[in-house]
């Protein structure tokens, strides 16, 4: 009995799925522990009125947020932030590799200048941009020395600008090399073949270099969104916990119910947050389900 | 195949589960204390845990840093009180660590506070008391007063002790506390002949005050006040909060023009050269005052500051703080060393016993810094300073190490502000204090307009407010 059993575990462990299982478990632990636990029980503080002997309160925490003004503006900044940053970011960035594909001057170099600001620790550049953008900062100076008004960039609808602009900075290098290896990654019998048939430089980027780079794009896109959710941290870190109102982000919120010990709202945040996030990931992954179809 | 998988999963899940049952463990052992000590079942049980006074218990009391005072008391309650021990904590910090470890305390005790699991019994002076309160994770101390005889309300400074209340109810025991006031040269201001009352006397008088004082033009003392003025901004709007500031509705009004022709009021003082930022003696000075010692040297050193203009001798004395419209009368105080009771802790009554303790004769005539809550500590402070009859400037003070005089007519001024002190001055600023004082800069410096200045705190403070 005991060596049947023996077998037939030894039997599943041999398929590959098992194995692979067993290689991934450490990560899927470790997701489990830290991510995924904690926020089921996260979900579950969001339907109570207290952390410790709470009582079930339904949607009343959900229904405080959504009173919250401050909260609301965190969500339009966050939409706005992304819906300009991650298209601005693909485009740049599908530009810039186009170009970096050619044989053009002094190629490697600028490939290392567009990941480096990917390796530098982002707290040691913040002070930079600190000087750079206050009232009394470097880029009012050369203003002024041109006469022109000074612009308070962090403390008005600037800001917003600021922040693409530093999020665009950190995260195109990242992009750039995925869609280089994208491009690179398409067989070169399909331009020869467009060439010997005398289809133009335009129809060869429209008809075969943006379609089959189509995947690459989808992936940029994911971690484009991702990362622009990411953004606080700079923010938080140029501009405080309690910035200007057009750069008061999600996460701001929840910091700071986290400070003021909110948890219920806190909680009730992240959640909504992570249904918004796997709505949009969803969508994006059908598009691309139904597209992959297409293409086959 | 998928039932392998599927196996696997909820192995990997049981491992996880397992991985995490400590902390749950724990949370579950506090809520079944946490059931047995509810309220009503507390009452009752009390009484005979009360008889069985040799039951071994443990009072985990937290400060920030180290403190002589507490390590002597737990030393001394220890050896009173066999069957208790009290374990106290708190962070290793120097100079260079200190604002960084200050933030970690304070997101370690917050979560320990919320998840239950916090100490008994907690310094509260670097933590948002107002916060705790509101989460209903402090005992209410004015029923714990209340209801024990041993407690004589009397003995105390009751003035302090109201004071400190949030919503009603007494949740922080402040050992000590700091007095607040104005340091003004009496002989300018009796020769000027402006009049006022300063024992309620508004800001606006104040300012009416300045202003008779520079048409007198003293040849000494141009300036009436030497304070910044963002700092001075903050404290009349602290001052009449509830007219900048509607916090149950989440409104603020600091783009409204009463706010702005504030700003453009204060600003004035510095234009007109009644107020300076320049490090110069001025006609009135904000002090806080430390100890009966420490109001002494304070007016003395004033005093000895003016002797060296050879006109003639100076006289100061101390002032009310001007205040807000209508608050009425009362000087401010700054509680130090504020006890905290855990609500969820199981040894209440045992934490409560200890600070009483510390609030006894026998500690807080030993050591400490501020005036004493224990009124009799007061009085045997005073008392001893008098039989010395001198108070002496620091070695390395400014005057290095002078002596003074002093006798008792000089005290009467200081026992009237202490019994009348009841407007607390919160420990640490908070989000609203430092958006007025970090944006009004702009303005004071002539680089942003009033009205420019006054839109950004709006901004800001209403994200504040609305969260």
């Amino acid at each position: 009995m005991a060596t049947r059993i023996w077998k037939k575990g030894v039997k599943v462990i041999r398929r590959d799925s098992a194995i692979a299982l067993l290689f991934l478990a450490p990560s899927l632990v470790g997701f489990a522990l830290f991510y995924f636990i904690p926020f089921v029980m996260g979900f579950f503080y969001s339907l109570q009125d207290n952390v410790v002997d709470g009582s079930f309160v339904g949607v009343d925490n959900y229904k405080e947020l959504l009173e919250s003004s401050s909260f609301r503006k965190a969500i339009n900044n966050t939409l706005l932030f992304t819906g300009v940053s991650v298209p601005l970011i693909i485009a740049l960035s599908l530009l810039l590799a186009l170009i970096l594909n050619q044989k053009i001057f002094f190629r490697k170099g600028l490939q290392t200048a567009f990941v480096m600001p990917l390796v530098v620790p982002i707290a040691s550049i913040v002070m930079i941009w600190q000087i750079l953008f206050d009232w009394n900062g470097t880029l009012n100076k050369w203003l002024q020395d041109m006469s022109i008004d000074r612009i308070d960039w962090m403390k008005s609808d600037w800001s917003m600008g600021v922040l693409i602009f530093v999020y665009v900075w950190k995260n195109i290098g990242y992009n750039i090399i995925l869609f280089l290896a994208g491009l690179q990654s398409i067989p070169s019998d399909y331009y020869e073949t467009a060439d010997i048939e005398g289809a133009g430089r335009f129809p060869k980027l429209l008809h075969i270099t943006m379609v089959y780079l189509t995947p690459t794009t989808f992936f940029v896109t994911l971690m484009s969104i991702l990362n622009s959710f990411k953004v606080f941290r700079e923010t938080y870190l140029i501009a405080g916990d309690y910035p200007y109102d057009r750069i008061y982000m999600l996460q701001h919120y929840m910091n700071n119910m986290f400070m003021s010990l909110d948890i219920q709202k806190l909680t009730a945040a992240a959640t909504l947050m992570v249904a918004g996030i796997l709505l949009l990931v969803s969508a994006m992954l059908y598009v691309e389900r139904r597209f992959r179809q297409f293409i086959d | 195949m998928k039932k392998t998988i599927s196996m696997m999963i909820i192995v990997v899940l049981l491992f996880s589960i397992t991985a995490c049952s400590k902390p749950a463990n724990t949370g579950e052992t506090n809520k079944s204390i946490d059931e047995g000590s509810s309220r009503e079942e507390a009452a009752k049980e009390k009484p005979p845990a009360k008889k069985d006074d040799n039951s071994p218990k443990t009072i985990v009391f937290s400060t920030f840093f180290e403190d002589g005072f507490f390590v002597e008391a737990k030393k001394k309650y220890e050896a009173k009180h066999p069957n208790i021990t009290i374990e106290y904590s708190f962070i290793d910090s120097d100079d260079a660590t200190f604002m960084g470890k200050m933030e970690e305390y304070i997101k370690k005790i917050n979560t320990a506070m919320l998840s239950g699991n916090g100490p008994d019994l907690i310094q509260m002076d670097v933590l948002p008391i107002g916060k705790y309160v509101n989460k209903n994770l402090l005992a209410d101390m004015s029923k714990m007063m209340d209801n024990d005889p041993a407690f004589k309300r009397e003995d105390y400074f009751t003035n302090v002790l109201d004071g400190s209340k949030v919503n009603g109810s007494l949740y922080g025991m402040p050992l000590n506390f700091f007095m607040y006031g104005f340091i003004g040269n009496e002989t300018v201001i009796e020769k000027s002949g402006v009049a006022f009352e300063d024992h309620n006397w508004s800001w606006n008088q104040f300012f009416e005050a300045a202003e008779g004082l520079k048409a007198y033009g003293d040849p000494n003392y141009s300036y009436s006040l030497a304070a910044y003025p963002e700092e001075l901004l903050n404290g009349i709007v602290m001052d009449q909060y509830t007219s900048f500031v509607d916090e149950p509705n989440g409104k603020a009004k600091f783009d409204s023009d009463s706010f702005i022709q504030l700003l453009k009021q204060v600003k004035g003082l510095y234009d007109k050269g009644i107020a300076t930022t320049e490090n110069v003696h001025s006609i009135f000075r904000e002090e806080q005052i430390n100890s009966p010692s420490d109001y002494f040297l304070a007016l003395k050193l004033s005093e000895n500051f003016a002797k060296g203009y050879e006109s003639y001798e100076y006289k100061s004395k101390l002032y009310s703080s001007p205040k807000g419209e209508g608050q009425g009368k009362g000087g401010y105080f700054r509680s130090y060393k504020t006890m905290g009771i855990n609500e969820k802790s199981s040894v209440k009554e045992e934490a409560w016993d200890f600070v009483k303790f510390i609030l006894s004769e026998e500690m807080q005539g030993s050591r400490g810094t501020g005036f004493p809550l224990n009124k009799e500590v007061y009085k045997q402070q005073v008392e001893e300073l008098l039989k010395k009859g001198k108070v002496e400037d620091h070695p390395e003070g400014f005057l290095g190490g002078i002596v003074f005089t002093i006798t008792a007519q000089d005290i009467e001024g200081l026992d009237i502000f202490l019994e009348q002190a009841q407007y607390p001055v919160a420990f640490n600023r908070d989000q609203v204090q430092e958006i007025i004082v970090e944006e009004s800069k702009a303005y004071f410096s002539g680089q942003k307009s009033a009205v420019a200045v006054a839109k950004l705190m709006q901004n800001r403070i209403s994200l504040y407010l609305n969260e």
